[in-house]
This record gives C-alpha cells, structure tokens and sequence, in this order.
C-alpha cells in the first residue's frame, strides 16, 4: 500500500508539472485483474482550484457505488490556489466478469474538478477454478437393474457442462449435459470413461477431465414363477360372454400367458396378458393347460399349470312351489313355519341353486331379512328344500304398525342364469285363529320341579307337561323314559289355550332301576320347531314303603247316620297289622280334628269325646290307617261318611 | 281319563286311580306327621305345670310318676308312668295325648296306667289328659302337661343321611350303540337335617349327586359331583310373629295371573305377624340342573326374577286382601322348558281380595292384574301395558258344590312368572256338582272370546264348551262314570282375507272299574270328532280304548295296560292306529332277597295309506339279590343283572330298525345313618 501511494504522489506530481496549471480526476485500481471473492483497491485524484466543499461518486461497475471524500490535498507548488486531492477506496467483487470504474464529482459540489470528468478505468475480475467433486469409482451397479448416478462439479461459474470424452459408458446407460447417468445396464463388466465438465465463467469458460469407474454385476436370479389364480375357473354358461383373469406371481414381470389353443373350450381364447375371454359355445366340463412366460434377466422361466372349467348349458325354466304356501300365525309372539321349497324344471335340469337370504315385506316393503341361506340340488328338473322359517315378534310388530295383517316372506334362488322365486304369505290372528302349533313346552314333576329324587319302587312319582298352544286340532304325542315308550296320548286341544297333561299311572314312571332317568314327552303332531324339554329323576337304591293294601271298613256303611251314643266303628284287620289309627274329619280336604289309637281292629267314640268334637246331625267323615310292629304304614282305607242323629 | 276344567279355564286331565289319597312315607317322616297331629291338639299351658281338675272331682284319683311335671324330659320317646289313688270305673278310662286317643294301646292295670310313645314324640310341650267316672258316676278328670325335648342343646336335632351308590357294567352290547357307556358308576347323598330349639328351627335338605362314565354325558347330565337340589330353610317363631327364609330350590306360587308354580333357585323371605304377611324373593327364571348360579339370589333383575307380596287378613281371618309386584327378565327357556327365543322382560302388579264368611257355603274371591310385557328386549319396539281381572264365587250347599267366574286377560298381558296363561280373552264359566247317594253329577259351562279390543285387523273367535260327568257307584266295588263335553268355536267379524273359523267339537267318554281285594280293573273308551265346518272340513276324529288291569300283593305287582288309539283326518281318510301295550312287574321272591323287575312297552303304529308301518318294543328289566342279610344292618348292597332290549321294526323306512339288547351286572348298595 505505502509503495501505492508514493506512486500515487509521483504521478500526480508529473501531471501538475506536466500540466503546468491543470484540474483533472484520475482512477488507478490495484491490482487489475483478481478472482471473484478478492479486493481491489481504487486510487482516485482529483485538482481543484481552491479546496471544495465536494465529494466524488464511485461506480464499482459490479453495480453498486458509493460516496467518498476528496482525500488528503495539497496544494500543487508553481500554482497558486491549485490543490490535489487523493483518496482511496476499496472494494471486493464477488462476480466475475470485466468491471468498469468511474469516478465523477457529486453534483453538490461547490467546485467542479479538472476534466475528465468522469474519470474511468477497468478491472478484470476471474472465476474460481473448476473441479470435480464426485469420486472416480461411481457406485456398482447389476444388470438388468435400473441405475443412477450424478456427477458433481464445484468452482467457475454454473451451469457446467458434462460430456464424454474418452471410453465409453456401460451398455443401456447414458449421460445427461447435466452430468446424470441413468438407464439400465444390460452387460455385466467393469467400464471406464472420462468425463469433461465446462463451466459457464463470463471471463471465459473453464474445463476440467476427469476418469470414471462403473462395475456392473451379473443380474440377481429371479424367484420362481408360478401361476397363483385357483385351478377352477368360475363356471360359465353357454352363450354368455365370459371372462376370467389369471395371475402369476414371481419371476420377472411382465408376463405373457398362452395356452394350446386346441384345448380351449370351444369359443374361448387366451390373451398374452392372461385374460381367458370368448363366448363358450359348448356345454361340459373342460380342462387345459396354460403356459406363463417371464422376462428375469437371469435368464426367462415359464410354468404352467391345469385349469378346469365347467360350462353350462343354456338356463331352462324352473319354478318353485311352497308347500304349504299359506300360514296363520298369533300376534305378539314370535312363532315358526316349516316350508318345503318344491323345484320343477326340465328333464334336463341339473343345476344346484342358492338362496343367499329370505326376505319379510309389507307390500313391496321389505321390513326384516332372514339371512340364512339355502341351497337346493336340482337333478333331471325336480329338488327341494326344506326350511323352517323363524318369524321374530318384531315382524308381526312391523306389519301391524303398518296397519295390516298381512306379510309374505320371498326368497330368490338362483345360480346366474337360474331365477326362481318362493313366496308364502302369512296372516296375524289372534291365539285362537292361528294354525294349530306348539308355542311352549314346559315339564315338572310335583311343585313345579324339574328334578326329582325318589326310592326304588316309588309308586306315586308324577310328571306334568304344561303345553301352551295356539289354534286346534289333534295333540298327538308321548311320554318316553330312558327312551322307552311308556304311553301314547291323542287329545283333541281346542281354542289357542293351555292344557296340563300328566304321565298315567299305570304303567306307572319306571322306578325300580337305581341310578339317573330322563324323561321327556315327545310330540309328534303338531311337529313343535323348538327342542324338546327334558326332566331328571334319581331312584336311590333304598326300595320305598311298599304301596298300602285297602283297608276295608265294614261299618257304619256309607252315609249311614247312626245314634250319637255309642259310636262304633269297626274295619277289616289286614295280615301283618299291629294298630291302627282311625281319624275324623269335618271335611276330606282338611285335616282330622279327633284321633284315636286301637289295637284292634274297632273303635268306640268314649261318650266324652263324643259330647266335645260331635254334633248331633252333622256328617262327618272317617278314616283307617294301619301299622304294623314296626311302625311302617301297611294298609289304608279310602274316606268313608256318616252323620249322628 | 278324567278330565276337569281348573278355573282358570285351563283343561287338566287326570288319571283314573281309585285310592284318592295315596302316600308314601318315611318311618321318620310318618313320626313327624302323626304326632304334628298330636301337637295340634296340645294346650299350651306353662312348663311342667298340672291343671287342676275339672268341677266335680272329688280329691286326688291319680298320682303321677312319670313324666317329672317340674322337669323338662330330654327324650325322643317319653314314657309315662301314673298311679291310681282310689278306685273308679276302669272302664270309662279314657286317656288322650295332645288329644289323642291312646287308651287302647296303653297298659291300663287296675293300679295304674303305663304309656311309652312307639314314635317319635316332637319336641315341645305335651298334655295328658285323663278322665273317667268314680263308682258313685262322678266325672273324674286330670291333665298332666310336660315338655320334652330330644337333645340337652336343642328341642329337636337331627340329621338323616342316606347314601346310595350303583355301578354298572356292560356284559355285552351291539356295536352299533354308541350312547351306552360301558362302566358307569352313580351315587346320590342325601341329607336332611333339622335343629329346632324355643321359637327357631333351621331345616337343610340336598341330594349330591355324584356321576362317572366312560362316554361323554348329555344335557343336563355332568360329570362329577354335584348338588342336584338344595334347601335350606330357617325359621322364627314367637308368639303372632312368625319368620321364615328359604334358600336354595324355593317354589313361589301366588296366582295364575302373576307368578304360579314357579319352582326355581333362589329365595324367598316371610314375616307373618298377627294378620300381616309381607314376603320378598328373587329366583332365577332360568331353571337350572345342579348346581349353578350360586343360591340363585340377586338384586337386579338380569335373568332373575324378584317381588314381594303383603297381605293382610280382615274380619277375624274370613277375609283377605293380598297385593303382589314381580319384575324379572327371562330367556323362556331352560332345560326343562322350550319355548320362543328372545330375551322377555316384564313386570306385574296383582291385587287380590279372597273371602269366606259363609264357612265355605260362599268364597268369593276378587283379582286385577296389571303388566307391562316385552317378549324381545332385541327388537325396538318396547313393552306393552295391559290388565287382567276376575271375579270368582263358589261354594259347598250341603252336597251340592258350585262356582263362578268371570275372567278377563287382556290382549297384551304377560308376566314373567307365569308364561303358559293364555291371554286375550274374556267370559265367563260356571261348574255346579251334587251327589245324592250313589250319583255324583258334575256340569261345566263356560263361554269366551277372544280380540278383547275389537281390533278390526282380526277376527273376534267366541268360543263355547259345556261338560257334563255323571258317576255312579251304587255298585260294590264297581264304580262307573261317563262324560261328554261339547265345544263350539266360531267367528264373527272376520276381516277381508281372512277366512272364517267354525269348529264344534264332541268328546264322549266312557269308564268302569272293578276291584277285588288286590285284583282291579279299569277299562275307559273315549270318542272325539272335530267339525271343520268351514270349506277346509278338516274334520279329525280320535278313539281311545284302554283295559288297565292290575294285581297288587305283597311280593308281587302286576300293572299291564292296553291301548288302542285310533286316529283319522277326514280329508286326507288317512287313519292311524297305535296299539300300546305295557307291562308292569315287581316281584319279591325268597323272603324279599331276590327282585325281579320288568317294565316293557310293545306298539304298534300303522296308516292305512301306507305311510307308517312300524312295530317299537322297548323292555328293561332287572334281578338282583340282596346281599344285606351277611352284612347286618350296616349297608343293604345288591348284585344283579339289567338288561335293555329295544327293537323297532319300520317297514316303511328300513334304515330306522333296531334290535339292541344291553346286559349289564349291576352293584348296589344303600347306607343310611344318622345323627
């Protein structure tokens, strides 16, 4: 810098010298020439006659300026009033490219400088220098895979240019000017090329070479290719456009499918993309192969598989008849319907159809789905199918709230081409109206039980079946034990009520096997839809009091009035009998209200007694119960009346 | 068969048996019955005290020695022991026990009077009354009062076990059953045990039951130990006051409208106090087999079933007014009971007047029912309000019975605790009897209909029955009976579409029996024929025959039963036979060691369209040996055979025949003990 400003000094001395008297701007940058990023300092002098009151406006030539003071002046010795200023500024240029300096003074300034005016010089500012940044070896690559890579530059000015200047990139890849190579390499190998990158400097362009490595592997193997679609296709129907698509997995896609074209069903064909498509012109059942081929880069692979496909002929007509199509059913309880389905078709008919759900509907409104569903195989045009069709209360609700009696269930069977539709209609009437049907089953033994536990023997075990039904008709059942058949019951039940049955008693519930039975009534018409119920019964192997012989009274007879005094009574003696018990009652459904103990087989009321419990002209009823010495109930008699006189 | 229409209109069919009254008891329990006789009659009077004689008595004529009259007498059997004073007419002795006569088999000597119980007397306190008349005809008189009791710690304890154990074993059986286990042990114990003391008692009952065979079980059969029924019962009295708990299998029965014959696992609580009675339960609604569920007991109403009831009596207990609540939720079905499926839930409040101040010659008896029903708590309609009611009066006028009833169940009307009521119905029904000598004549009318709202989507079904039953027995031994029963059901203001209902229905039924000693014999003919007489003319006709003779004896029981059923449907002139023949025997040979047992049924069934052919026989028997002589008293085991033959024969369906005979040797022994 000082040897800058010596020079500086000098030269200006020369020009005032040389110039005798002269005003002048001068601009003087140091160094000329610099690379983007660096500094330059600008010298500027200037001669005024007198010292102004001015500045001087630099332009940078980059596009930006700035304002600077005179400098230090002095006056310039032979001249009177002639000063020279010099001042100095720096500044750093970040593009590059030729600059032009100008200096000229700031129109505020109160005394204008020597010409020129404005004063100019020029600065060459450079680029900075060019390299590759990417590395020599670029990343592997495989054949047959897709590749890519970019080479990067820094330094001179962008865009940079790439290009190819020696050896040659593998085979399926390229080069962009960008410098991204991509493709997919074909050829295994290890290739090597120079590249050329070319920048965009505005002080001239710049290149830079460099070599570059790509290895390419052999391709990876491929998995095994197979065809994955199921080998029944969907069947078809003759005159029907038909169309399936097989899919293969594995291997190298795309794929292509083929297949013998003789073996085909007659009007399908085979697309190279898997589409089996045509119009089958022929009934029966067919079976082919098909071929898929791959595209692996390893090398191709084919598999093939067997595919069978069923065409059936043209649909014939079938209907469907209900039986029975017509149910009267009770309102506010749920209730069932058996249904056969009845199919008839033409002899030629074999076909299975199916109904996927029922449906409930008011009218055309459908008010509940049944989604149960049934199928039905047709042979030389006749089927059936049997249902039971569950009707919830909240149908029966539905319809009536709709302001009718009336519903119909439909079922729609059908294989594609096959339309066939059941209806049964249904009318809500009251328990009395409906079809004669089992609502309830419900079995007890005494008090209700569902279980009993009873000694060997016991003679007295009674069960009870509480039928709830709606309608009337003919009951038709039995009760079994164990399995066993132990009566039959045919009973006409009327006017949608309830009935109580009740096991006979002879024969009576089997007893004399020890161990668990189960005991259930079985009805056979009207065939109930609901299971049936069941009871248990335990017969312990301790044997039951045996069952009491009659005792027979001998007087007074029936409804004989005898004197109020004496009261004799008198009954047979049965074998065994040790004593006796003899009761008296006002009423057979009461208990005793006068007992006596005897030890022969007569009484005599004591005439006390007779006076406390008896009134003249009052009937009252007797009864005789036997012991024998070990106190056990062997005999008794049935309930006998008498009054006093 | 008999049949009689209950009152709440339901039919109810009974069979023939011409012992009305028949039971069979324990000789624990015969002691507990007898002697609650016994104690029905007692006097209260305070412990040991003597009362003193009545008016007349002319000083001390007996001196008693036995019972102890300041001391409670700890013993199941007391014995009593008196002394006569001074003479008097033996003959006119005349001595009671809690007002039973027991002069005859008490040891009168002309010093004194010994008396030992031959039962079990309860616990509790006891009167003796003695009476007599002097030389001179005085009336002599005396009463002894004691208490007894069975234990030191308790007026009554007890407890009575009995276990009972069978093994079987199959000999041989055909391939073809799968169902019949080859070994299968079972066992029941049964327990009943009772403390009472003062005012409480506390009873408990179960059968465990305990199951083992090498094949799965079916429904509701388990596997293993098991409580098959239970209750315990606890009880409080004093005075007017009486409480009582049931816990385990508890049956709730109040009316046909609210809760009837409900038996199920719960609980049911009791205070009865003066004329008051207040009752609460909750039970399950689901019938359960074995133990499950707990007790049974729950404070909601998620598949239980709970109320209360109170009561209250008036007008020196001639009448009473009862008020029930039940509220509950149930599947309706249960093991023992198939009905629609669907959650239900419902509640019911019933009010009931009853009363009787004509000593039986006039009960009157008032109801009204009100509930809320919703047969499927799945769907989104609610549930449904509705009413019953019914007003019933009857009566015995010396032989002539009668009763009355209207009825009303509305259209809606549902509970929980009584789901076989038919409802939506209305009218009335009358039943009058009288029996004049021989002849006993009972009729029955009644007429209903139903659509009680006169809902004009459906028909109004008016429906009329009468009965009349006549018996005579003038006959030694020969009783006869016939009854005839006429239906009408027609309806009347059927909708458009819908068809018109008119059936009338016949019934005519015959029966005779015979009984000679241990030989009797029932015979009974039935004819039925329903008149479709509408276009349909779904006429059906049903004819029952049965002979059902009977020989009883000791040793040997012979109970073979005939049936023919017949029927026809006019329509299709399809007609049915099923020929029933059952048999019966029991049989004790060689001073009751040896048992023979035989219970078979053969039947056929055919139709004269060719549709059922098919012959059924189905027999078991049993022989066994009893092998409790070597073992004394501790065990009564038994050794035996079984066997189980069963053959059907279809000939119109050959894939259902059968012929399976199953032997198997059979160990079983019974072990009773107590405390």
């Amino acid at each position: 810098m000082r040897r800058t400003h010596i020079l500086a000094l000098l030269i200006l001395l020369l020009t005032v010298f040389a110039a005798g008297t002269s005003q002048a701007i001068t601009v003087a940058v140091s160094p000329g020439t610099i690379t983007a990023g660096q500094s330059s300092t600008i010298t500027i002098g200037s001669t005024f006659s007198g010292i102004p009151a001015c500045t001087l406006d630099v332009s940078f030539g980059d596009g930006s300026s700035s304002s600077v003071g005179l400098g230090t002046c002095t006056s310039i010795i032979g001249a009177t009033f002639v000063y020279s200023c010099t001042a100095t500024v720096g500044h750093t240029y970040t593009s590059p490219g030729l600059k032009t300096i100008q200096v000229t003074h700031n129109p505020a300034c109160s005394l204008l400088p020597a010409p020129p005016d404005p004063a100019r010089t020029a600065l060459t500012v450079n680029c900075p220098p060019l390299a590759v940044t990417t590395s020599a070896s670029l990343p592997p690559s495989r054949a047959g895979e897709a590749y890519s890579a970019q080479v990067q530059a820094s330094g001179g000015q962008a865009p940079y240019a790439y290009s190819i200047i020696g050896g040659s990139l593998p085979a399926g890849l390229s080069l962009s000017p960008s410098g991204f190579i991509s493709g997919v390499p074909s050829i295994a190998g290890s290739y090597s090329f120079e590249i050329r990158v070319s920048d965009s400097c505005p002080a001239g362009s710049n290149s830079i070479q460099q070599t570059f490595t790509i290895v390419v592997s052999p391709p990876a193997p491929c998995s095994p290719l197979s065809i994955v679609t199921p080998s029944a296709l969907p069947d078809a129907r003759v005159g029907n456009p038909y169309a399936a698509q097989l899919q293969a997995s594995g291997g190298q896609a795309p794929y292509t499918f083929s297949a013998p074209a003789e073996a085909l069903p007659p009007g399908l064909n085979i697309t190279a993309a898997g589409t089996i498509t045509g119009m089958p012109s022929t009934a029966g059942t067919y079976q082919f192969p098909v071929i898929v081929a791959d595209t692996c880069p390893a090398g191709p692979q084919t598999a093939n598989k067997k595919f069978s496909i069923d065409i059936r002929p043209q649909p014939s007509l079938v209907t469907v008849t209900p039986v029975p199509s017509f149910f009267s059913i009770p309102r506010g309880q749920g209730s069932s319907a058996g249904v056969t389905h009845q199919f008839t078709g033409s002899p030629s008919t074999n076909d299975r159809i199916i109904s996927p759900s029922g449906s409930f509907s008011v009218g055309n409104e459908i008010i509940d789905i049944n989604a149960a569903s049934l199928s039905a195989l047709i042979r030389s045009g006749k089927g059936q199918v049997a249902e039971t069709i569950i009707i919830p209360v909240r149908v029966i609700e539905r319809a009536l709230q709709r302001g009718t009696n009336r519903f119909t269930y439909e079922r729609i069977f059908s294989d594609g081409g096959i339309s066939a539709v059941s209806i049964i209609n249904f009318t809500i009437t009251t328990d009395a109206g409906a079809a004669f049907d089992i609502k309830r089953i419900g079995l007890s033994f005494d008090k209700g039980k569902a279980e009993a536990t009873v000694e060997r023997n016991h003679g007295n075990l009674r069960a009870y079946a509480d039928i709830r039904f709606t309608g009337s008709g003919l009951l038709q059942g039995y009760w079994e034990v164990d399995g066993r058949i132990l009566s039959t019951v045919n009973q006409h039940l009327k006017y949608g009520a309830s009935v109580i049955l009740q096991t006979p008693g002879i024969p009576p519930l089997p007893t004399f096997e020890p161990g668990s039975h189960s005991l259930r009534f079985v009805i056979t018409n009207p065939e109930p839809a609901m299971a049936l119920p069941s009871l248990v019964y335990f017969v312990t192997q301790d044997d039951a009091a045996g069952k009491p012989a009659d005792l027979k009274l001998l007087s007074p007879v029936k409804d004989a009035a005898i004197n109020y005094g004496p009261a004799y009574f008198e009954w047979e003696k049965p074998e065994k009998a040790s004593f006796f018990l003899v009761q008296y009652f006002d009423r057979t459904d009461a208990g005793p209200f006068f007992s006596a103990y005897t030890n022969s087989p007569s009484y005599a009321v004591p005439d006390i007694i007779l006076k406390k419990h008896f009134s003249p002209g009052s009937k009252y009823f007797w009864k005789v119960t036997g012991f024998d010495s070990g106190n056990n109930l062997i005999a008794e008699s049935l309930f006998r009346d008498f009054s006093l006189r | 068969m008999i049949r009689r229409d209950s009152p709440s209109g339901n039919d109810v069919l009974m069979s023939d048996d011409h012992t009305s009254s028949l039971r069979y008891m324990r000789r624990l329990k015969i002691s507990v019955a007898f002697f609650a006789l016994l104690c029905c009659c007692t006097v209260p009077a305070a412990q040991g005290q003597e009362q003193t004689a009545a008016p007349g008595m002319q000083g001390e004529w007996v001196r008693v020695i036995s019972p102890t009259e300041t001391a409670e007498i700890v013993a199941q059997k007391p014995a009593f022991k008196i002394e006569f004073l001074r003479p008097f007419n033996i003959g006119t002795l005349v001595i009671l026990l809690d007002g039973a006569d027991i002069t005859q088999i008490s040891k009168v000597t002309e010093t004194g009077i010994e008396f030992t119980p031959v039962m079990v007397i309860q616990a509790g306190t006891h009167t003796i009354s003695l009476s007599a008349t002097d030389k001179e005809g005085l009336q002599l008189q005396r009463n002894i009062t004691f208490r007894s009791r069975h234990t030191k710690a308790f007026d009554e304890a007890y407890m009575s076990n009995e276990a009972s154990l069978v093994y079987e074993n199959v000999f041989g059986k055909p391939e073809t059953v799968h169902t019949t286990p080859h070994s299968r042990l079972e066992g029941n114990l049964r327990v009943d045990t009772k403390i009472r003391d003062k005012g409480w008692q506390f009873t408990f009952n179960t059968n465990i039951r305990y199951l083992d065979q090498d094949i799965p079980v079916i429904r509701p059969f388990k596997k293993g130990f098991d409580a098959a029924n239970w209750l315990f019962t606890g009880l409080y009295t004093k005075e007017s006051l009486q409480l009582r708990t049931n816990i385990g299998d508890v049956q709730i029965n109040e009316t046909p409208y609210t809760v009837a014959n409900f038996a199920r696992k719960g609980g049911i609580f009791e205070l009865v106090y003066d004329r008051f009675s207040f009752k609460a339960f909750s039970v399950m609604t689901e019938q359960v087999f074995g133990q499950r569920g707990g007790t049974g007991i729950e404070g909601n109403t998620d598949r239980h079933l709970l109320g209360v009831t109170g009561g209250v009596k008036l007008f020196d207990s001639k009448a009473e007014l009862k008020a029930i609540y039940a509220t509950g939720e149930d599947t309706g079905n249960s093991f023992n009971i198939s009905g629609a499926s669907g959650i239900k839930k419902g509640d019911v409040l019933g009010l009931v007047l009853n009363s009787d101040f004509f000593s039986n010659k006039m009960r009157t008896e008032f109801e009204a029912d009100f509930s809320k029903f919703d047969p499927d708590l799945s769907d989104e309609f609610g549930s449904k309000q509705d009413k019953a009611y019914k007003i019933k009066a009857g009566g015995y006028l010396d032989s002539f019975s009668y009763e009355a009833m209207y009825e009303y169940v509305g259209r809606d009307y549902a509970a929980i605790g009584s789901q076989g009521l038919p409802r939506d119905r209305e009218g009335f029904s009358m039943i009058g009897g009288t029996a004049v000598g021989a002849h006993a004549v009972n009729v029955a009318l009644s007429r209903f209909h139903d659509n009680v709202r006169g809902d004009e989507l459906f028909p109004r079904i008016d429906s009329y029955q009468g009965t009349v039953d006549y018996s005579l027995n003038s006959i030694p031994n020969l009783p006869l009976g016939i009854n005839y029963q006429k239906s009408i059901q027609d309806s009347t203001r059927e909708p458009s579409g819908t068809s018109p209902l008119e059936i009338d229905t016949d019934t005519l039924s015959g029966r005779v029996g015979y009984t000679r000693d241990k030989f009797m014999i029932n015979a009974m003919a039935a004819y039925s024929l329903m008149n479709d007489k509408t276009q349909g003319n779904n006429d059906t006709t049903s004819v029952t025959y049965a002979v059902t003779p009977a020989y009883n004896a000791p040793g040997l029981s012979i109970n073979p039963n005939l049936t023919l059923n017949q029927s026809k449907n006019h329509v299709s002139q399809v007609t049915t036979d099923t020929y029933t023949v059952n048999l019966d025997l029991r049989s004790r040979f060689f001073k009751e060691r040896v048992s023979f047992d035989v219970g078979g049924t053969y039947l056929i069934s055919k139709a004269n369209n060719g549709s059922l052919d098919m012959r059924n026989l189905n027999a078991n028997f049993r022989l066994s040996y009893n092998l409790q002589a070597f073992l004394k008293k501790i065990m009564k085991p038994s050794i035996g055979v079984r066997g189980t033959y069963i053959k059907i024969t279809d000939r119109i369906n050959p894939i259902a025949n059968r012929d399976e005979f199953t032997l198997f040797l059979v160990l079983a022994t019974v072990m009773p003990f107590s405390f």
